[in-house]
């Protein structure tokens, strides 16, 4: 098995959002007319004609679902089992990521979580989950 | 679609290769094959397709123009054609476009044709979101997505696995009477078996999942007229069609376990002017059993949470009140790549025509088939289609 990680590319959209991961600060996407959020980042807003502007997100949600996986991604054997979530921001848009410092039988849907940070790699820095 | 309900277009002949892993073979090999075999079936001259409805091949991904090389691979001259790749909702996808193509008097005759062989060569790669916000992150197999849904699905109504376990063992004795289905599946298996599989992301087991092998699947559509001037004794129509691609496009829906199915698999079954519990056998799309819990409650069989129950009160075997997946479905047949819903399809239709053998229901009239294609960002799967099948006269 490939050992490498895939590596974070960004593209010229999606580039500040990389270089604030690096500053340890998530960002989303804002479209101020409608006063709505969306991830993952795309050239246009889902909801209006706006462009949308980027806005630092408070960085808490709540987990919508988690697995255990047993059969890992390149570059993840080490961590096998590793746990994968998908997370609601207060802000609205949910996101997938790994979660880490928990115990996965002692994880419940619906629960506070907060974005911690891993290492940087390729063009940004990896986001995780923690429970709060 | 009033052309549906007039019963104009049908289904006049289907074939499909024995699943296989690892053949050694390449889609287009694969397609040769099973074009000669519909033919065959039908006993028409390869001369009479003048319509083309296919899907992308995982084994030949790279290729841009892959159904012109398939054309020129099977000697065909078209006067249509295209190419589906809304994943494994494709192929019953495809049906509905060759219909329409005849129905607008594009073409007379669709060859609907699908041949994969992901188990010797596998050179897809997906882009976008799933390059950059997936892969890096520890996204490693498609069963994951399908174990968070479970996850969702279980904090709300509690764990689906007695009524998974229940259909891993049916669908299995669904595959022990049909020799389609790859030998390596082929074999008696029990709920315990199930439960003890091994977890490939908790808390999704190997024996949730599909498993990937290389095969081929074909379907002639033509109109009834041309069916009849054919001397076509068992015609299949479709009578309902719905799709939706892309499912909650703009994020609203908060619960994640809500597919498309909870608005095409309503729609489709009001115009067919049926219920739910009218569909005398139900193909639904398998890469994994919750998905097939999750549609049984979208499409209506039961009420949203109610489906674990509905599987275990209900005989779903072959002669059950619900026969579901005769065939052993792609789970326990084997997913020939993009060649997936083409499982589920077949068995429909052999099924209506009576070509069924040893798995045939008695007198039975309609079908439903569906398909689920795609995995979206942090929530569900896009594509969800539904047709309602019924033999002809």
């Amino acid at each position: 098995m490939s050992a490498e990680r895939a590596p974070i590319v960004a593209t010229e959209l999606t580039r500040p959002f990389w270089q604030a991961t690096k500053e340890r600060r998530f960002l989303l996407q804002y479209d101020p007319t409608v006063d709505r959020y969306q991830f993952y980042p795309r050239q246009i807003s889902l909801y209006s004609t706006a462009p949308p502007v980027w806005r630092e997100a408070k960085g808490e949600g709540i987990l919508v679902a988690h697995t255990l996986c047993h059969t890992p991604a390149p570059g993840f054997a080490e961590l096998v089992p590793y746990i994968l979530g998908i997370v609601r921001l207060v802000e609205g848009p949910r996101v997938f990521a790994r979660v880490i410092d928990a115990n996965y039988d002692n994880l419940r849907v619906g629960q506070k979580m907060r974005i911690a940070w891993g290492e940087e790699f390729g063009d940004g820095r990896e986001y995780l989950f923690v429970p709060r | 679609m009033q052309w549906l309900k007039d019963r104009s277009v049908a289904i006049i002949a289907c074939a499909d290769l024995k699943a296989v892993k690892r053949s050694g073979k390449t889609a287009l090999e694969l397609a040769g094959e099973v074009t000669e075999a519909v033919l065959c079936s039908a006993g028409i001259e390869r001369d009479r397709i003048d319509g083309m409805a296919a899907t992308p091949a995982n084994s030949e991904a790279y290729n841009p123009f892959w159904t012109s090389m398939l054309a020129d691979s099977l000697g065909l001259s078209l006067a249509w054609s295209q190419i589906n790749d809304i994943g494994g909702a494709s192929i019953v996808g495809n049906i509905l476009r060759a219909g329409a193509a005849v129905h607008a008097g594009l073409c007379e005759v669709v060859l609907v044709i699908a041949a994969d062989a992901p188990s010797t060569q596998f050179v897809a790669r997906q882009s976008g979101f799933r390059a950059e916000f997936c892969d890096p992150f520890g996204y490693s197999v498609l069963p994951l997505s399908f174990a968070l849904l479970t996850t969702a699905y279980s904090a709300r109504y509690g764990s689906p696995d007695r009524a998974l376990a229940k259909l891993a063992v049916t669908q299995r004795n669904g595959a022990l009477l049909n020799d389609r289905a790859c030998d390596y599946l082929r074999v008696p298996l029990t709920e315990e078996d199930y439960l003890a599989s091994r977890m490939i992301s908790y808390p999704l087991r190997l024996l949730d999942c599909v498993m990937r092998c290389d095969g081929a699947n074909a379907f002639l559509v033509t109109s009834t007229r041309t069916a009849k001037q054919l001397g076509c004794a068992t015609p299949v129509h479709p009578i309902a069609y719905r799709e939706l691609i892309n499912f909650d496009a703009r994020n609203k829906v908060d619960d994640i376990t809500v597919t498309g199915f909870s608005e095409v698999g309503p729609a489709a079954l009001r115009d067919a002017g049926l219920i739910a519990d009218q569909i005398q056998s139900f193909h639904p799309y398998d890469d994994f059993f919750i998905a097939v819990l999750l549609q049984l409650e979208q499409i209506g069989f039961s009420k949203p949470g109610q489906g674990v129950d509905f599987v275990l009160d209900h005989d779903v075997g072959i002669g059950g009140d619900l026969p579901i997946n005769t065939g052993g479905g792609q789970i326990s047949a084997g997913q020939p790549g993009l060649a997936n819903g083409g499982v589920n399809l077949i068995e429909a239709v052999r099924q209506l025509r009576g070509e069924a053998g040893p798995r045939q229901l008695p007198g039975t009239t309609n079908a439903m088939v569906t398909g689920i294609g795609v995995i979206q960002y942090a929530r569900n799967w896009g594509c969800s289609n539904v047709m309602i099948l019924e033999r002809g006269a």
